[in-house]
């Protein structure tokens, strides 16, 4: 499939003389100029042909769940995507999902959560502080739906572009008072025994000897998850012929880039519903269903950095890595996707222009806002996500469609 | 004076902006991991305002006289 595959440095220099080459050829077409330009920017992109709703299914046994997580994807994100990469009257592909929904975010101790205590209201139905993962605010582990799905026999996978072991991944497999201790979650993540990890983070995985670590033990993750059953991979090609039944795949030490040639997060997103999905005998054995996690991290990033581009660019990517499990689901019949965010970052207005041409943009902040953000769903079961609902409901609509009882918990 | 480096919490919300003249004792925002006001130490200009995604907080650098 054709993913975001050329650099943004290489496009940006071939379009650059491709632009001063028709410029001085045919004169100065500004305004042509930069709407080619701007087309071209997100020409990875496939947008949908469509505008209407992903067929819906209905009456079937929910089997495997993909929950998307668009980090910092408020509303303004979506619309401005939508916008940019195909029209005001197209749809991305997750606004061709059936269900929608607007979600409130705030924290145990704050109206403006942070994404590891959205992410664990996402992951355990409870609330924390802001900064815990999976942890009430005294310091109690919550039972999380991967690994409530894990206890009911269900594999499970987890999928980022930050590090692996960044705040919204790590709630959904490791429980720790602080976000920031990334080495201790890389350990949790491991003997939790997720199926598929997919992302960035190899610096928390390696002993502090090696030079790219940053952990302060000499502890050598990657080893022992090799002895622990696990194929450990770093390149696309070994992507590409992978197998599970565990999979550790660290294509960056930090984050990852997010261009070629890593892979793209649809690209990682297929790989990991392949593996999950497969009924080959003897490979999950009992396992017949999954629980499969994949957050588009770098949204938030660029909502930060209030960068327009990087927003859409971000958001088109997570959209492309939508659309390939709504591919699938729909082929499938038994597999719930949901989309929705762990909060709004930047407060993103778009307004009318002040003269004539495209609207203006305008950030409220560079941080994270109580905008409530969307929710789309897709499959049966979806029907149980209508509405105007907390963040904490969302992992018990999805432990209700899959019979999981005693849920959300305390473990201890 | 020189630069002066600071780290902000990232969720909370900055409260200045890039070019703004600050004073001793303005809030800048929040310290992360604390949740207590970072106080600007000195008179100056933002200089630069960065995001680090791993650590999700800004730095701030502030020009000081």
């Amino acid at each position: 499939m054709d993913y975001a595959r050329i650099s943004r440095k290489g496009l940006v220099v071939a379009l650059t003389l491709f632009l001063a080459l028709t410029a001085s050829a045919f004169g100065n077409h500004s305004e042509e100029t930069a709407a080619a330009e701007q087309q071209n920017k997100f020409s990875f992109y496939k947008p949908s042909s469509e505008t209407t709703y992903y067929p819906p299914v209905k009456n079937t046994q929910v089997r495997n769940v993909v929950l998307f997580i668009g980090d910092g994807m408020g509303f303004g994100p979506v619309a401005l995507a939508r916008m940019e990469a195909a029209g005001p009257d197209a749809r991305l592909y997750m606004e061709r999902m059936p269900v929608a929904a607007f979600v409130r975010t705030h924290s145990a101790d704050a109206v403006v959560t942070d994404s590891a205590a959205a992410a664990t209201a996402l992951a355990t139905g409870c609330k924390t502080n802001n900064g815990m993962v999976s942890l009430s605010p005294e310091g109690k582990k919550y039972l999380t739906i991967l690994e409530a799905a894990k206890n009911k026999g269900m594999a499970t996978g987890l999928v980022a572009t930050s590090t692996i072991t960044h705040a919204t991944p790590a709630c959904f497999a490791a429980h720790n008072k602080s976000r920031n201790n990334q080495p201790q979650i890389a350990e949790d993540l491991l003997a939790n025994k997720v199926n598929i990890i997919l992302g960035g983070g190899r610096e928390y995985f390696l002993p502090k000897t090696n030079t790219n670590s940053k952990r302060t033990d000499q502890k050598d993750l990657i080893d022992q998850a090799k002895k622990a059953g696990y194929l450990y991979i770093q390149t696309p090609e070994q992507l590409s012929s992978a197998q599970g039944p565990y999979l550790l795949g660290l294509f960056q030490d930090g984050a990852l880039t997010t261009e070629g040639p890593e892979p793209a997060l649809a690209e990682l997103t297929e790989k990991a519903i392949e593996i999950l999905s497969r009924k080959k005998k003897g490979l999950f054995q009992k396992k017949k269903s999954f629980f499969l996690m994949v957050e588009g991290s770098q949204i938030d990033w660029a909502c930060h950095g209030n960068d327009a581009a990087n927003t859409v660019r971000q958001t088109l990517l997570f959209d492309q890595a939508v659309k390939a499990a709504l591919d699938f689901a729909a082929k499938d019949k038994h597999t719930l996707v949901v989309v929705t965010a762990d909060h709004d970052t930047g407060g993103l207005v778009i307004k009318a222009a002040e003269t004539q041409g495209k609207p203006e943009l305008s950030w409220s902040t560079k941080s994270h806002t109580a905008l409530p953000v969307p929710l789309f769903a897709y499959g049966p079961g979806a029907e149980l996500f209508c509405g105007v609902y907390d963040n904490t409901d969302v992992p018990k609509k999805i432990a209700k469609s899959l019979g999981i009882k005693s849920f959300p918990k305390i473990l201890e | 004076m020189g630069d002066i480096i600071l780290k902000a919490d990232a969720t909370a919300g900055l409260k200045v902006k890039l070019g703004q003249k600050v004073q001793k004792g303005e809030r800048l925002g929040t310290t992360p991991d604390t949740n207590k006001p970072l106080i600007c130490p000195a008179e100056g200009v933002v200089e630069k305002i960065s995001f680090n995604p791993d650590e999700h907080d800004f730095t701030i650098v502030i020009k000081s006289d």
